[in-house]
């Protein structure tokens, strides 16, 4: 009962919000819900797996192009585009978790920049295939042969596929494996000597989570309708971080935060024009220091304040 | 329970708060006293110094409209959005003046990526865009009805470029220093097609990425290949760093650059190094002696005062002052269709800041000619008109 009414609430209010929204409200729905996969994704890594990377929106890129590619050129179905891209971008996720074998902390972080710059030079050269410095237009999403022409429509698929994901978290949070992460991350050795594999938890983790957020940059391509290798630069990298970790890496409510964060900040602060960046920097920082375990803490620490009060 | 269920309101709220924004979807903006227009830029960004005189350019000029009448009766109010050169916000802020604010048009967006992005939405809601200032095809040779371009195609610029070097100052090689990217390279396939046409040669070739800091080896290799003439497909950093190179080199050639080169940035970071270089018009000096630009600086110092009026801020009266003239075409009241019907009747078109447009059925495109002028004394900002476009 603790967990379902809140859930609850949230499943209500997302699913009934853009009923009072217009077409601008839609189209920043569509986007808290697809950086919210992306700050799951993190969540994952970095919150229960204790691995670093610096470079997803190059798995951003590679969901993002590799859906609009099969699209735009082999003509496949949106749906099996989402599936083929979250495939290819969990590839590319095991190929990047290599270094992770060998390395970790600040240098695994090197690593995973440097997957993310060179995956954007390659799809900044290869001219034939991904348009190249001049970008590529990318068809709306669409869902049995129907076409999803206004954000409302594209919000509700996001957002099912968004609750997929969130299930699987979920419960990889409390599986065995999950369990096998958390204990990797609090100590490998003694993980390991308990059976822990930590080859395979970790490849398992950076594949999973660039999964994820290979399927966000196919709806990302998608919902913008033009992609270009300057979405995919390492300050997009950079701000996916500052978002997971503002919601809360440690929960999934967090990463729901956190793509709220990432879509609206942007929006609510742009009437401070050229104060918008110090203000948001300063938001960073008050968040960094009274909120240290993210937006997802909040009501825990106002019950405490509460509570002192009370006292 | 008290806890999970604030969390879950915390979302509740999250997601509400996202409901502030009722839609005004269908309002074209126009009311019996006032228009209302939007315009995104990037004003927070590499591109912000740039980006703002842009803004100020396209402000003081509706301002000084509305302090003249307006446009039969009505005044122009123009909303301004920063996008900060990102292709998602751009977008928002598309749809942001579109669906919330209900504007009937956008004039003047500065950058390529992020005006590209915000394209296929404004086609599909069929707003007109007028005076987008970047380097792409689908802004400068547009597919889509609604964009209405005031920028020269880079292949324009290369090529106007090295035919002032070759019929002006006979110059018979040429030496090309590009950027390495769309706008570059786009200005390098413009002189090789002059070459080619004319049976120049181009005796050298280099290219630098904008995160250099350093250009002496391709300043060395240029000189090296002793052209008549090197044309520079460049922005004012790289541009001003090549000529320093060349200044130290004691290399002395015939330098030509867009006329990015003669902005303040440029002069500030060039200074005598700059001197003598030739630079393609495609925006008014503000020194021209013409009614348009007379009261372009007019305008610029009565609403604009803190901005020198220049390239930039003529570059964005240019989409205003396309906007005006096309509105003042309209017989009745002023729709979107209306509007770019009366854009595409204006056919060849010198709106007297920048060089002429045309914009017909089936073709829009940005100017085709250019004026040029020298940099007399880079550091005192000092240019010298050679020739005007309309010569």
């Amino acid at each position: 009962m603790r967990t379902v009414l809140p859930a609850l609430a949230a499943v209500a209010s997302a699913l009934t919000a853009p009923l009072f929204l217009g077409p601008y409200g839609h189209y920043l729905l569509c986007m808290a819900a697809i950086y919210a996969m992306v700050a799951l994704s993190l969540g994952l890594l970095l919150g229960l797996g204790g691995q670093i990377s610096i470079g997803h929106a190059g798995f951003w890129a590679v969901g993002a192009y590799g859906s609009a590619i099969l699209v735009q050129k082999l003509a496949l179905p949106f749906l099996l585009s989402l599936l083929a891209s979250g495939l290819l971008a969990g590839l590319v996720g095991l190929l990047v978790a290599l270094p992770a074998l060998r390395v970790r902390g600040h240098y695994l972080a090197i690593a995973t920049l440097g997957f993310s710059l060179v995956i954007v030079h390659i799809l900044y050269e290869w001219d034939g295939l991904t348009g190249g410095r001049q970008g590529m237009f990318v068809s709306r999403p669409s869902l049995f042969g129907h076409e999803l022409g206004s954000d409302f429509q594209a919000y509700y698929l996001i957002l099912a596929v968004l609750a997929l994901f969130v299930w699987i978290v979920v419960n990889l949070r409390r599986s065995l494996g999950g369990l096998s992460l958390s204990a990797l991350r609090l100590s490998d050795v003694a993980a390991q000597s308990c059976g822990v594999n930590r080859a395979g938890a970790t490849l398992f983790v950076f594949a999973l989570s660039a999964a994820i957020t290979g399927v966000s940059g196919a709806f990302y391509g998608a919902i913008l309708g033009q992609l270009s290798t300057d979405s995919f630069t390492l300050v997009v990298s950079l701000s996916f971080l500052t978002m997971a970790i503002v919601g809360g890496l440690n929960s999934v409510v967090g990463a729901l935060l956190g793509g709220i964060f990432l879509a609206y900040a942007p929006e609510v602060l742009r009437a401070f024009e050229q104060w918008q960046m110090f203000i948001y920097g300063a938001l960073l920082v008050a968040f960094m220091h009274f909120l240290p375990d993210g937006l997802a803490s909040l009501p825990r620490r106002l019950a405490r304040i509460g509570r002192r009060g009370d006292a | 329970m008290g806890s999970m269920f604030k969390v879950g309101a915390l979302v509740l709220a999250g997601v509400l708060a996202a409901a502030a924004s009722p839609a005004l979807a269908g309002d074209p903006g126009v009311s019996k006293d006032r228009i209302e227009v939007g315009s995104f830029l990037p004003l927070q960004s590499g591109l912000s110094a740039g980006a703002t005189q842009y803004r100020d350019g396209i402000d003081a000029y509706l301002k000084w409209i509305n302090k003249n009448g307006g446009v039969d009766g009505r005044k122009i109010e123009i909303t301004f959005e920063n996008d900060s050169y990102n292709p998602q916000q751009a977008v928002a802020a598309a749809k942001k003046l579109v669906d919330r604010d209900g504007v009937f048009a956008i004039v003047g967006t500065l950058g390529t990526t992020n005006t590209v992005a915000a394209i296929p939405f404004l086609a599909q809601r069929g707003v007109p865009l007028l005076g987008p200032l970047g380097s792409h095809p689908s802004i400068n040779t547009p597919t889509e009805r609604v964009v209405f371009p005031i920028s020269p195609l880079g292949t324009s610029h290369g090529r106007s470029l090295a035919a002032y070097a070759h019929e002006q100052m006979g110059a018979g090689t040429f030496a090309v220093f590009y950027q390495d990217d769309q706008y570059g390279k786009e200005m390098m396939q413009g002189v090789e097609a002059y070459a080619k046409e004319t049976g120049l040669k181009i005796v050298g070739r280099a290219s630098y990425v904008p995160s250099d800091v350093d250009v002496s080896a391709q300043a060395l290799a240029l000189r090296d290949s002793h052209p008549d003439a090197v044309i520079m497909a460049v922005i004012p950093k790289h541009g001003a760093l090549f000529m320093l190179e060349a200044q130290k080199l004691g290399w002395r050639s015939i330098f030509l650059a867009p006329q990015l080169m003669a902005d303040a940035v440029s002069m500030k970071l060039g200074g005598s190094a700059l001197n003598g270089m030739i630079i393609n018009l495609y925006a008014a000096l503000e020194t021209m002696d013409t009614d348009a630009v007379r009261e372009a600086v007019a305008a610029m110092k009565e609403f604009a005062p803190q901005t020198a009026p220049g390239y930039w801020s003529f570059m964005g009266m240019a989409g205003a002052r396309l906007f005006v003239a096309a509105l003042r075409k309209i017989d009745g009241e002023p729709t979107r269709a209306k509007l770019m019907d009366a854009l595409e009747s204006l056919g060849t078109y010198d709106c007297g800041v920048i060089p002429p447009v045309t914009y017909a059925p089936g073709h829009h495109a940005g100017p085709t000619t250019f004026g040029y002028a020298k940099i007399v004394d880079g550091a005192a900002g000092k240019v010298e008109l050679l020739k005007h476009w309309s010569e």
